[in-house]
Protein backbone atom coordinates (compact mmCIF):
# COMPACT_ATOMS: atom_id res chain seq x y z
CA UNK A 1 0.00 0.00 0.00
CA UNK A 2 1.39 3.42 -0.92
CA UNK A 3 1.96 6.01 1.86
CA UNK A 4 -0.74 8.25 0.33
CA UNK A 5 -3.38 5.48 0.49
CA UNK A 6 -2.39 4.64 4.08
CA UNK A 7 -2.66 8.35 4.97
CA UNK A 8 -6.11 8.70 3.41
CA UNK A 9 -7.37 5.53 5.17
CA UNK A 10 -5.92 6.77 8.48
CA UNK A 11 -7.63 10.15 8.11
CA UNK A 12 -10.88 8.30 7.32
CA UNK A 13 -10.41 6.19 10.48
CA UNK A 14 -9.71 9.36 12.47
CA UNK A 15 -12.96 11.02 11.36
CA UNK A 16 -14.90 7.81 11.95
CA UNK A 17 -13.61 7.77 15.54
CA UNK A 18 -14.51 11.47 15.92
CA UNK A 19 -18.03 10.84 14.62
CA UNK A 20 -18.54 7.89 16.94
CA UNK A 21 -17.85 10.19 19.89
CA UNK A 22 -14.42 8.93 21.01
CA UNK A 23 -12.39 11.62 22.76
CA UNK A 24 -10.46 13.71 20.19
CA UNK A 25 -7.07 13.13 21.84
CA UNK A 26 -7.62 9.35 22.08
CA UNK A 27 -8.79 9.28 18.43
CA UNK A 28 -5.66 11.05 17.18
CA UNK A 29 -3.42 8.73 19.19
CA UNK A 30 -5.18 5.57 17.98
CA UNK A 31 -5.32 6.65 14.32
CA UNK A 32 -1.65 7.70 14.42
CA UNK A 33 -0.68 4.40 16.07
CA UNK A 34 -2.61 2.25 13.55
CA UNK A 35 -1.33 4.30 10.58
CA UNK A 36 2.27 4.09 11.81
CA UNK A 37 1.94 0.32 12.40
CA UNK A 38 0.77 -0.16 8.80
CA UNK A 39 3.21 2.32 7.25
CA UNK A 40 6.31 1.18 9.19
CA UNK A 41 5.74 -1.86 11.46
CA UNK A 42 3.76 -2.66 14.63
CA UNK A 43 6.89 -2.93 16.81
CA UNK A 44 7.98 0.59 15.82
CA UNK A 45 4.44 1.86 16.45
CA UNK A 46 4.40 0.43 19.99
CA UNK A 47 7.73 2.09 20.74
CA UNK A 48 6.53 5.35 19.16
CA UNK A 49 3.45 5.51 21.40
CA UNK A 50 5.45 5.13 24.62
CA UNK A 51 8.19 7.49 23.48
CA UNK A 52 5.77 10.23 22.39
CA UNK A 53 3.62 10.07 25.53
CA UNK A 54 6.73 10.17 27.72
CA UNK A 55 8.27 13.07 25.78
CA UNK A 56 5.04 15.14 25.95
CA UNK A 57 4.25 14.40 29.61
CA UNK A 58 7.80 14.68 30.97
CA UNK A 59 8.77 17.92 29.28
CA UNK A 60 9.90 21.14 30.92
CA UNK A 61 8.81 23.15 27.86
CA UNK A 62 5.22 21.88 27.96
CA UNK A 63 4.76 22.82 31.65
CA UNK A 64 4.11 26.34 30.39
CA UNK A 65 0.51 25.26 29.58
CA UNK A 66 -0.78 24.42 33.10
CA UNK A 67 1.02 27.44 34.58
CA UNK A 68 -0.46 30.04 32.22
CA UNK A 69 -3.86 28.34 32.56
CA UNK A 70 -3.45 28.60 36.35
CA UNK A 71 -2.65 32.30 36.05
CA UNK A 72 -5.92 32.83 34.19
CA UNK A 73 -7.93 30.71 36.61
CA UNK A 74 -6.54 32.62 39.60
CA UNK A 75 -7.60 35.79 37.80
CA UNK A 76 -11.09 34.37 37.26
CA UNK A 77 -11.39 33.07 40.86
CA UNK A 78 -10.35 36.36 42.45
CA UNK A 79 -12.46 39.44 41.78
CA UNK A 80 -9.91 41.16 39.55
CA UNK A 81 -12.38 41.13 36.65
CA UNK A 82 -14.99 42.88 38.82
CA UNK A 83 -12.50 45.65 39.70
CA UNK A 84 -11.56 46.15 36.05
CA UNK A 85 -15.20 46.24 35.04
CA UNK A 86 -15.98 48.80 37.77
CA UNK A 87 -13.17 51.02 36.49
CA UNK A 88 -14.34 50.82 32.85
CA UNK A 89 -17.93 51.39 34.02
CA UNK A 90 -16.92 54.60 35.87
CA UNK A 91 -15.34 56.05 32.75
CA UNK A 92 -17.79 54.93 30.06
CA UNK A 93 -21.06 53.93 31.71
CA UNK A 94 -22.79 57.28 31.02
CA UNK A 95 -22.63 57.15 27.20
CA UNK A 96 -25.11 55.13 25.05
CA UNK A 97 -23.72 51.59 24.76
CA UNK A 98 -21.05 52.65 27.25
CA UNK A 99 -21.49 49.63 29.52
CA UNK A 100 -20.86 47.33 26.54
CA UNK A 101 -17.78 49.36 25.53
CA UNK A 102 -16.73 49.20 29.18
CA UNK A 103 -17.10 45.41 29.07
CA UNK A 104 -14.80 45.28 26.01
CA UNK A 105 -12.23 47.52 27.74
CA UNK A 106 -12.35 45.57 31.02
CA UNK A 107 -12.14 42.23 29.21
CA UNK A 108 -9.16 43.47 27.17
CA UNK A 109 -7.38 44.44 30.38
CA UNK A 110 -8.44 41.15 32.03
CA UNK A 111 -6.96 39.24 29.08
CA UNK A 112 -3.58 40.53 30.14
CA UNK A 113 -3.69 38.03 33.00
CA UNK A 114 -6.25 35.46 31.82
CA UNK A 115 -5.64 33.50 28.62
CA UNK A 116 -8.81 31.43 28.82
CA UNK A 117 -11.63 32.38 26.47
CA UNK A 118 -14.23 30.32 28.32
CA UNK A 119 -13.23 31.69 31.76
CA UNK A 120 -13.51 35.30 30.50
CA UNK A 121 -16.91 34.70 28.88
CA UNK A 122 -18.24 33.05 32.07
CA UNK A 123 -16.73 35.74 34.34
CA UNK A 124 -18.12 38.70 32.38
CA UNK A 125 -21.46 36.96 31.82
CA UNK A 126 -21.91 36.97 35.60
CA UNK A 127 -20.50 40.49 36.18
CA UNK A 128 -21.46 42.63 33.17
CA UNK A 129 -24.79 41.17 31.99
CA UNK A 130 -26.70 41.84 35.27
CA UNK A 131 -25.36 45.42 35.25
CA UNK A 132 -26.43 45.95 31.63
CA UNK A 133 -29.81 44.38 32.47
CA UNK A 134 -30.22 47.01 35.22
CA UNK A 135 -29.90 49.81 32.64
CA UNK A 136 -32.26 48.12 30.17
CA UNK A 137 -29.69 46.92 27.64
CA UNK A 138 -31.01 44.67 24.89
CA UNK A 139 -30.05 41.01 25.55
CA UNK A 140 -28.62 40.72 22.03
CA UNK A 141 -26.13 43.48 22.80
CA UNK A 142 -25.27 42.48 26.38
CA UNK A 143 -24.94 38.71 25.84
CA UNK A 144 -23.44 39.05 22.35
CA UNK A 145 -20.79 41.37 23.77
CA UNK A 146 -19.71 39.08 26.64
CA UNK A 147 -19.64 36.01 24.36
CA UNK A 148 -17.47 37.89 21.85
CA UNK A 149 -15.04 39.63 24.21
CA UNK A 150 -14.12 36.26 25.68
CA UNK A 151 -12.38 35.44 22.41
CA UNK A 152 -9.84 38.26 22.86
CA UNK A 153 -7.77 35.99 25.12
CA UNK A 154 -6.95 33.82 22.12
CA UNK A 155 -4.87 36.65 20.68
CA UNK A 156 -3.87 38.90 23.55
CA UNK A 157 -1.02 37.37 25.56
CA UNK A 158 -0.72 35.20 27.60
CA UNK A 159 -2.84 33.19 25.16
CA UNK A 160 -3.07 29.41 25.66
CA UNK A 161 -3.80 29.01 21.93
CA UNK A 162 -0.60 30.86 20.99
CA UNK A 163 1.35 28.77 23.54
CA UNK A 164 0.00 25.55 22.00
CA UNK A 165 0.77 26.84 18.50
CA UNK A 166 4.31 27.74 19.60
CA UNK A 167 4.88 24.29 21.12
CA UNK A 168 3.45 22.51 18.07
CA UNK A 169 5.46 24.49 15.53
CA UNK A 170 8.56 25.18 17.65
CA UNK A 171 8.00 28.92 17.23
CA UNK A 172 9.17 31.37 19.92
CA UNK A 173 6.34 31.89 22.42
CA UNK A 174 7.76 35.34 23.29
CA UNK A 175 7.57 36.45 19.63
CA UNK A 176 4.06 35.03 19.32
CA UNK A 177 2.92 36.90 22.43
CA UNK A 178 4.31 40.19 21.11
CA UNK A 179 2.82 39.55 17.66
CA UNK A 180 -0.64 39.11 19.21
CA UNK A 181 -0.74 42.43 21.08
CA UNK A 182 -1.43 44.94 18.25
CA UNK A 183 -3.90 42.70 16.33
CA UNK A 184 -5.65 41.98 19.66
CA UNK A 185 -6.02 45.68 20.41
CA UNK A 186 -7.23 46.37 16.85
CA UNK A 187 -9.91 43.69 17.20
CA UNK A 188 -10.91 45.09 20.62
CA UNK A 189 -11.22 48.50 18.93
CA UNK A 190 -13.38 46.94 16.21
CA UNK A 191 -15.70 45.63 18.97
CA UNK A 192 -15.99 49.12 20.48
CA UNK A 193 -16.66 50.66 17.04
CA UNK A 194 -19.33 48.00 16.38
CA UNK A 195 -21.09 48.81 19.68
CA UNK A 196 -21.01 52.58 19.11
CA UNK A 197 -22.24 52.20 15.50
CA UNK A 198 -24.96 49.73 16.51
CA UNK A 199 -26.21 52.00 19.32
CA UNK A 200 -26.20 55.02 17.00
CA UNK A 201 -28.45 53.10 14.59
CA UNK A 202 -30.69 51.83 17.39
CA UNK A 203 -30.32 53.87 20.61
CA UNK A 204 -32.77 51.64 22.53
CA UNK A 205 -30.20 48.81 22.47
CA UNK A 206 -27.89 50.38 25.04
CA UNK A 207 -29.31 53.30 27.08
CA UNK A 208 -26.86 55.54 28.92
CA UNK A 209 -26.08 54.72 32.57
CA UNK A 210 -25.22 56.96 35.54
CA UNK A 211 -22.34 59.40 35.23
CA UNK A 212 -19.56 58.89 37.80
CA UNK A 213 -17.62 61.71 39.43
CA UNK A 214 -13.90 62.14 38.69
CA UNK A 215 -13.17 61.18 42.30
CA UNK A 216 -14.91 57.81 41.77
CA UNK A 217 -13.10 57.33 38.48
CA UNK A 218 -9.64 58.01 39.88
CA UNK A 219 -10.32 55.76 42.88
CA UNK A 220 -11.01 52.83 40.54
CA UNK A 221 -7.70 53.17 38.66
CA UNK A 222 -5.18 51.39 40.97
CA UNK A 223 -6.58 47.92 40.17
CA UNK A 224 -5.92 48.48 36.47
CA UNK A 225 -2.37 49.51 37.41
CA UNK A 226 -1.74 46.22 39.23
CA UNK A 227 -2.99 44.15 36.30
CA UNK A 228 -0.84 46.15 33.87
CA UNK A 229 2.18 45.78 36.17
CA UNK A 230 1.78 41.97 36.20
CA UNK A 231 1.34 41.94 32.43
CA UNK A 232 4.44 44.07 31.81
CA UNK A 233 6.47 41.96 34.28
CA UNK A 234 5.45 38.64 32.67
CA UNK A 235 5.66 39.66 29.02
CA UNK A 236 8.65 41.97 29.53
CA UNK A 237 10.58 39.27 31.42
CA UNK A 238 9.81 36.76 28.69
CA UNK A 239 10.74 39.20 25.93
CA UNK A 240 14.05 40.20 27.54
CA UNK A 241 14.99 36.58 28.20
CA UNK A 242 14.87 37.05 31.99
CA UNK A 243 12.34 34.20 32.32
CA UNK A 244 11.65 31.05 30.34
CA UNK A 245 7.95 30.77 29.32
CA UNK A 246 7.41 28.31 32.21
CA UNK A 247 8.94 30.78 34.68
CA UNK A 248 6.86 33.61 33.23
CA UNK A 249 3.70 31.52 33.74
CA UNK A 250 4.71 30.72 37.34
CA UNK A 251 5.56 34.33 38.20
CA UNK A 252 2.31 35.52 36.60
CA UNK A 253 0.19 32.92 38.45
CA UNK A 254 1.92 33.71 41.75
CA UNK A 255 1.51 37.47 41.24
CA UNK A 256 -2.22 37.15 40.48
CA UNK A 257 -2.63 34.88 43.52
CA UNK A 258 -0.86 37.40 45.77
CA UNK A 259 -2.93 40.26 44.29
CA UNK A 260 -6.13 38.33 45.02
CA UNK A 261 -5.01 37.53 48.60
CA UNK A 262 -3.81 41.10 49.26
CA UNK A 263 -7.16 42.50 48.15
CA UNK A 264 -8.93 39.81 50.24
CA UNK A 265 -10.72 38.62 47.15
CA UNK A 266 -9.16 35.15 46.96
CA UNK A 267 -10.56 32.42 49.21
CA UNK A 268 -9.24 28.91 49.90
CA UNK A 269 -12.16 27.55 47.87
CA UNK A 270 -11.18 29.89 45.04
CA UNK A 271 -7.61 28.55 45.06
CA UNK A 272 -8.81 24.92 45.00
CA UNK A 273 -11.32 25.72 42.25
CA UNK A 274 -8.63 27.46 40.17
CA UNK A 275 -6.27 24.50 40.60
CA UNK A 276 -9.00 22.01 39.66
CA UNK A 277 -10.10 23.96 36.58
CA UNK A 278 -6.48 24.37 35.49
CA UNK A 279 -5.83 20.63 35.81
CA UNK A 280 -8.91 19.81 33.73
CA UNK A 281 -7.96 22.24 30.94
CA UNK A 282 -4.28 21.25 30.98
CA UNK A 283 -5.08 17.53 30.97
CA UNK A 284 -7.47 18.00 28.05
CA UNK A 285 -4.82 19.96 26.12
CA UNK A 286 -2.02 17.48 26.92
CA UNK A 287 -4.13 14.48 25.85
CA UNK A 288 -4.70 16.20 22.51
CA UNK A 289 -1.03 17.20 22.25
CA UNK A 290 0.09 13.61 22.90
CA UNK A 291 -2.40 12.35 20.29
CA UNK A 292 -1.31 15.04 17.82
CA UNK A 293 2.36 14.15 18.40
CA UNK A 294 1.73 10.47 17.58
CA UNK A 295 -0.38 11.43 14.56
CA UNK A 296 2.25 14.00 13.53
CA UNK A 297 4.95 11.32 13.49
CA UNK A 298 2.72 9.17 11.30
CA UNK A 299 2.18 12.13 8.92
CA UNK A 300 5.94 12.68 8.88
CA UNK A 301 6.67 9.13 7.66
CA UNK A 302 3.97 9.39 4.98
CA UNK A 303 5.21 12.93 4.10
CA UNK A 304 1.58 14.06 3.71
CA UNK A 305 2.15 17.68 4.89
CA UNK A 306 4.83 18.08 2.22
CA UNK A 307 2.57 16.49 -0.42
CA UNK A 308 -0.17 19.02 0.54
CA UNK A 309 2.42 21.81 0.33
CA UNK A 310 3.57 20.63 -3.09
CA UNK A 311 0.01 20.17 -4.36
CA UNK A 312 -1.23 23.63 -3.36
CA UNK A 313 2.17 25.27 -3.88
CA UNK A 314 2.39 24.03 -7.47
CA UNK A 315 -1.25 24.83 -8.29
CA UNK A 316 -0.18 28.34 -9.37
CA UNK A 317 -2.77 29.95 -7.12
CA UNK A 318 -2.21 33.37 -5.65
CA UNK A 319 -0.78 32.86 -2.16
CA UNK A 320 -3.54 34.96 -0.61
CA UNK A 321 -6.11 32.67 -2.24
CA UNK A 322 -4.30 29.67 -0.74
CA UNK A 323 -4.45 31.37 2.68
CA UNK A 324 -8.19 32.01 2.28
CA UNK A 325 -8.65 28.29 1.45
CA UNK A 326 -6.72 27.44 4.63
CA UNK A 327 -8.94 29.82 6.69
CA UNK A 328 -12.03 28.13 5.23
CA UNK A 329 -10.66 24.69 6.16
CA UNK A 330 -10.03 25.86 9.74
CA UNK A 331 -13.46 27.47 10.04
CA UNK A 332 -15.32 24.48 8.58
CA UNK A 333 -13.20 21.99 10.53
CA UNK A 334 -13.63 24.02 13.71
CA UNK A 335 -17.40 24.03 13.19
CA UNK A 336 -17.51 20.26 13.58
CA UNK A 337 -14.65 19.57 15.96
CA UNK A 338 -13.73 21.87 18.84
CA UNK A 339 -11.65 24.75 17.40
CA UNK A 340 -8.62 24.15 19.60
CA UNK A 341 -8.63 20.44 18.71
CA UNK A 342 -8.81 21.26 15.01
CA UNK A 343 -5.95 23.74 15.37
CA UNK A 344 -3.79 21.02 16.97
CA UNK A 345 -4.78 18.56 14.25
CA UNK A 346 -4.45 20.80 11.17
CA UNK A 347 -1.53 23.13 11.95
CA UNK A 348 1.27 20.57 11.43
CA UNK A 349 -0.32 19.70 8.05
CA UNK A 350 -0.56 23.28 6.79
CA UNK A 351 2.56 24.83 8.28
CA UNK A 352 5.02 23.47 5.64
CA UNK A 353 2.77 24.95 2.93
CA UNK A 354 2.59 28.32 4.69
CA UNK A 355 6.38 28.42 5.07
CA UNK A 356 6.80 27.36 1.42
CA UNK A 357 4.57 30.28 0.39
CA UNK A 358 7.01 32.58 2.15
CA UNK A 359 4.95 33.51 5.20
CA UNK A 360 6.37 33.91 8.68
CA UNK A 361 5.19 31.14 11.10
CA UNK A 362 4.71 33.83 13.80
CA UNK A 363 2.34 35.73 11.51
CA UNK A 364 0.52 32.48 10.66
CA UNK A 365 0.09 31.83 14.39
CA UNK A 366 -1.62 35.21 14.81
CA UNK A 367 -3.83 34.65 11.77
CA UNK A 368 -4.85 31.19 12.96
CA UNK A 369 -5.61 32.66 16.39
CA UNK A 370 -7.97 35.19 14.75
CA UNK A 371 -9.63 32.37 12.75
CA UNK A 372 -10.02 30.41 16.01
CA UNK A 373 -11.57 33.52 17.63
CA UNK A 374 -14.19 33.60 14.90
CA UNK A 375 -14.70 29.82 15.13
CA UNK A 376 -15.38 29.97 18.87
CA UNK A 377 -18.46 32.19 18.36
CA UNK A 378 -19.54 30.89 14.94
CA UNK A 379 -22.40 28.34 14.90
CA UNK A 380 -22.81 25.39 15.27
CA UNK A 381 -19.87 24.78 17.70
CA UNK A 382 -19.89 28.20 19.38
CA UNK A 383 -18.44 27.32 22.76
CA UNK A 384 -18.57 30.86 24.19
CA UNK A 385 -22.23 31.26 23.20
CA UNK A 386 -23.08 28.03 25.04
CA UNK A 387 -21.25 29.25 28.15
CA UNK A 388 -22.94 32.67 28.18
CA UNK A 389 -26.31 31.05 27.56
CA UNK A 390 -25.65 28.66 30.46
CA UNK A 391 -24.72 31.49 32.86
CA UNK A 392 -27.38 34.04 31.83
CA UNK A 393 -30.19 31.62 30.81
CA UNK A 394 -30.68 33.68 27.63
CA UNK A 395 -31.64 31.56 24.58
CA UNK A 396 -28.74 30.67 22.26
CA UNK A 397 -30.61 32.14 19.25
CA UNK A 398 -30.78 35.58 20.92
CA UNK A 399 -27.03 35.53 21.65
CA UNK A 400 -26.26 34.53 18.05
CA UNK A 401 -28.17 37.63 16.86
CA UNK A 402 -25.89 39.69 19.08
CA UNK A 403 -22.59 38.26 17.79
CA UNK A 404 -23.08 38.62 14.02
CA UNK A 405 -22.15 42.37 13.94
CA UNK A 406 -18.91 41.57 15.77
CA UNK A 407 -18.10 38.73 13.38
CA UNK A 408 -18.26 41.17 10.44
CA UNK A 409 -15.67 43.34 12.20
CA UNK A 410 -13.48 40.31 12.94
CA UNK A 411 -13.52 39.24 9.29
CA UNK A 412 -12.49 42.75 8.22
CA UNK A 413 -9.61 42.64 10.75
CA UNK A 414 -8.61 39.16 9.52
CA UNK A 415 -8.24 40.41 5.97
CA UNK A 416 -6.32 43.49 7.12
CA UNK A 417 -3.88 41.22 9.00
CA UNK A 418 -3.65 38.95 5.94
CA UNK A 419 -2.68 41.74 3.57
CA UNK A 420 -0.54 43.68 6.07
CA UNK A 421 1.62 41.12 7.94
CA UNK A 422 3.72 43.96 9.37
CA UNK A 423 0.83 44.77 11.77
CA UNK A 424 1.57 41.49 13.54
CA UNK A 425 5.32 41.35 12.97
CA UNK A 426 6.32 44.95 13.71
CA UNK A 427 6.40 44.60 17.51
CA UNK A 428 8.31 41.26 17.71
CA UNK A 429 10.76 42.47 15.04
CA UNK A 430 11.29 45.71 16.95
CA UNK A 431 11.73 44.20 20.42
CA UNK A 432 13.12 40.70 19.76
CA UNK A 433 15.62 40.91 16.94
CA UNK B 1 -22.76 3.15 43.57
CA UNK B 2 -20.98 -0.22 43.66
CA UNK B 3 -17.84 -0.89 45.68
CA UNK B 4 -15.82 -0.97 42.44
CA UNK B 5 -17.12 2.46 41.38
CA UNK B 6 -16.48 3.91 44.84
CA UNK B 7 -12.87 2.66 44.71
CA UNK B 8 -12.31 4.11 41.22
CA UNK B 9 -13.83 7.48 42.14
CA UNK B 10 -11.89 7.57 45.42
CA UNK B 11 -8.51 6.75 43.85
CA UNK B 12 -9.07 9.21 40.98
CA UNK B 13 -10.03 11.95 43.46
CA UNK B 14 -6.95 11.22 45.62
CA UNK B 15 -4.68 11.41 42.57
CA UNK B 16 -6.35 14.68 41.57
CA UNK B 17 -5.40 16.13 44.96
CA UNK B 18 -1.80 15.02 44.41
CA UNK B 19 -1.92 16.73 40.99
CA UNK B 20 -3.28 19.93 42.61
CA UNK B 21 -0.38 19.99 45.08
CA UNK B 22 2.08 19.20 42.28
CA UNK B 23 0.79 22.13 40.21
CA UNK B 24 0.92 24.50 43.17
CA UNK B 25 4.37 23.19 44.08
CA UNK B 26 5.56 23.63 40.50
CA UNK B 27 4.51 27.27 40.62
CA UNK B 28 6.17 27.91 44.00
CA UNK B 29 9.36 26.07 43.06
CA UNK B 30 9.79 28.04 39.83
CA UNK B 31 9.11 31.36 41.58
CA UNK B 32 11.61 30.56 44.36
CA UNK B 33 14.18 29.54 41.76
CA UNK B 34 13.75 32.84 39.86
CA UNK B 35 13.91 34.97 43.03
CA UNK B 36 16.94 33.14 44.42
CA UNK B 37 18.69 33.29 41.05
CA UNK B 38 18.25 37.02 40.52
CA UNK B 39 18.35 38.29 44.11
CA UNK B 40 21.01 36.04 45.67
CA UNK B 41 22.63 34.42 42.63
CA UNK B 42 21.73 31.05 44.20
CA UNK B 43 19.35 29.14 41.89
CA UNK B 44 17.77 25.92 43.13
CA UNK B 45 19.85 23.10 41.69
CA UNK B 46 17.74 20.60 39.76
CA UNK B 47 14.66 22.85 39.59
CA UNK B 48 14.49 22.37 35.80
CA UNK B 49 14.31 18.58 36.21
CA UNK B 50 11.94 18.82 39.18
CA UNK B 51 9.52 21.00 37.20
CA UNK B 52 9.52 18.48 34.33
CA UNK B 53 8.93 15.68 36.84
CA UNK B 54 6.11 17.60 38.59
CA UNK B 55 4.64 18.41 35.17
CA UNK B 56 4.28 14.70 34.43
CA UNK B 57 2.56 14.21 37.82
CA UNK B 58 0.22 17.16 37.12
CA UNK B 59 -0.96 15.73 33.82
CA UNK B 60 -0.82 11.95 34.36
CA UNK B 61 -2.49 12.06 37.79
CA UNK B 62 -5.36 14.22 36.51
CA UNK B 63 -6.28 11.99 33.53
CA UNK B 64 -8.70 9.63 35.39
CA UNK B 65 -10.56 12.48 37.16
CA UNK B 66 -10.75 14.51 33.93
CA UNK B 67 -12.39 11.49 32.26
CA UNK B 68 -14.80 11.12 35.20
CA UNK B 69 -15.61 14.86 34.88
CA UNK B 70 -16.15 14.43 31.10
CA UNK B 71 -13.41 17.01 30.62
CA UNK B 72 -11.95 15.64 27.39
CA UNK B 73 -13.05 17.13 24.07
CA UNK B 74 -15.43 15.00 22.01
CA UNK B 75 -17.38 15.65 18.83
CA UNK B 76 -21.04 15.39 19.76
CA UNK B 77 -22.52 16.83 16.57
CA UNK B 78 -23.57 13.44 15.16
CA UNK B 79 -24.06 11.23 18.19
CA UNK B 80 -26.33 13.76 19.98
CA UNK B 81 -28.84 13.54 17.11
CA UNK B 82 -29.03 9.72 17.12
CA UNK B 83 -31.77 7.70 18.88
CA UNK B 84 -31.05 6.70 22.50
CA UNK B 85 -30.42 3.04 21.62
CA UNK B 86 -27.86 3.88 18.93
CA UNK B 87 -26.19 6.39 21.25
CA UNK B 88 -25.82 3.62 23.82
CA UNK B 89 -24.21 1.28 21.27
CA UNK B 90 -21.78 4.03 20.20
CA UNK B 91 -20.97 4.77 23.85
CA UNK B 92 -20.19 1.07 24.42
CA UNK B 93 -17.99 0.87 21.32
CA UNK B 94 -16.07 4.09 22.11
CA UNK B 95 -15.70 3.02 25.76
CA UNK B 96 -14.16 -0.31 24.64
CA UNK B 97 -11.90 1.46 22.10
CA UNK B 98 -10.80 3.86 24.85
CA UNK B 99 -9.88 0.89 27.07
CA UNK B 100 -7.85 -0.65 24.20
CA UNK B 101 -6.06 2.68 23.62
CA UNK B 102 -5.05 2.96 27.28
CA UNK B 103 -4.07 -0.73 27.52
CA UNK B 104 -1.68 -0.06 24.60
CA UNK B 105 -0.39 3.09 26.35
CA UNK B 106 0.07 1.38 29.73
CA UNK B 107 1.67 -1.77 28.36
CA UNK B 108 4.18 0.10 26.22
CA UNK B 109 4.99 2.62 28.94
CA UNK B 110 5.82 -0.25 31.31
CA UNK B 111 8.10 -1.71 28.60
CA UNK B 112 9.59 1.74 28.01
CA UNK B 113 10.11 2.12 31.77
CA UNK B 114 11.97 -1.23 31.82
CA UNK B 115 14.21 -0.02 28.96
CA UNK B 116 14.96 3.23 30.83
CA UNK B 117 15.60 1.25 34.05
CA UNK B 118 18.09 -1.06 32.35
CA UNK B 119 19.78 1.89 30.63
CA UNK B 120 20.46 3.49 34.03
CA UNK B 121 19.72 6.97 32.64
CA UNK B 122 19.17 9.79 35.14
CA UNK B 123 17.91 13.39 35.00
CA UNK B 124 20.88 15.64 34.12
CA UNK B 125 21.09 17.68 37.36
CA UNK B 126 18.74 15.96 39.78
CA UNK B 127 20.44 12.56 39.20
CA UNK B 128 17.07 10.84 39.74
CA UNK B 129 16.42 7.80 37.49
CA UNK B 130 14.23 8.79 34.53
CA UNK B 131 12.17 5.59 34.58
CA UNK B 132 10.00 6.75 37.51
CA UNK B 133 7.72 8.98 35.39
CA UNK B 134 7.29 6.21 32.79
CA UNK B 135 6.00 3.79 35.46
CA UNK B 136 3.86 6.52 37.08
CA UNK B 137 2.22 7.44 33.75
CA UNK B 138 1.70 3.74 32.98
CA UNK B 139 -0.06 3.24 36.34
CA UNK B 140 -2.32 6.23 35.60
CA UNK B 141 -3.14 4.69 32.22
CA UNK B 142 -4.17 1.47 34.01
CA UNK B 143 -6.46 3.51 36.28
CA UNK B 144 -7.84 5.28 33.21
CA UNK B 145 -8.72 1.84 31.76
CA UNK B 146 -10.63 1.07 34.96
CA UNK B 147 -12.45 4.44 34.75
CA UNK B 148 -13.44 3.71 31.16
CA UNK B 149 -14.53 0.19 32.19
CA UNK B 150 -16.74 1.76 34.85
CA UNK B 151 -18.28 3.96 32.15
CA UNK B 152 -18.93 0.91 29.95
CA UNK B 153 -20.58 -0.89 32.90
CA UNK B 154 -22.74 2.19 33.58
CA UNK B 155 -23.80 2.26 29.92
CA UNK B 156 -24.69 -1.44 30.04
CA UNK B 157 -26.79 -0.82 33.15
CA UNK B 158 -28.40 2.17 31.45
CA UNK B 159 -27.37 4.72 34.11
CA UNK B 160 -28.20 8.32 33.20
CA UNK B 161 -24.68 9.40 34.24
CA UNK B 162 -23.14 7.26 31.47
Amino acid sequence: MSPEVIAILTIALLFLLFLMGLEIGFSMALAGFVGFAVAVNPQAAFRLVANDIYSVFVSYGFTVIPLFVLMGQFGASSKVARSLYDCAYRFMGHVPGGLAVGTVTAATAFKAICGSSAATAATFASIAVPEMDRYGYDKRLSCGTVATVGTLGILIPPSVVLILYGLLTETSIGRLFLAGIIPGLIIALSFAVTIVGWCKLNPTLGPAGQKSSWKERLRSLPDVGWVLAIFVCVIGGLMKGIFTPTEAGSIGAFAVLILGIAKREMTWQGVVKALSESLGIACMAFTMLAGATILGHFFAVTRIPYAVADLLGNAELNRNVVMIIIFAVYLIGGSFIEDLAFLILATPIFLPLVVKLGYDPVWFGVIIAVVTMIGIILPPMAMNVFIVSGVTKVPIGTIYKGIYPYIVGMYICLFIFLFFPQISLWLPNLLMK
Amino acid sequence: MSCYEKCIVGISSALYWVARFALFGMMLLTCCDVFLRYLFNRPIVGSYDLVALLGSVVIAFSIPQTTLNRGHVIMEALTAKLPQGTQKIFALITGCIGIIVFVIFAWNLFIYGNILLSSGEVFPTLRLPIFYPAYAIACCCVLECLVLLQRVLQTLRGDAAA
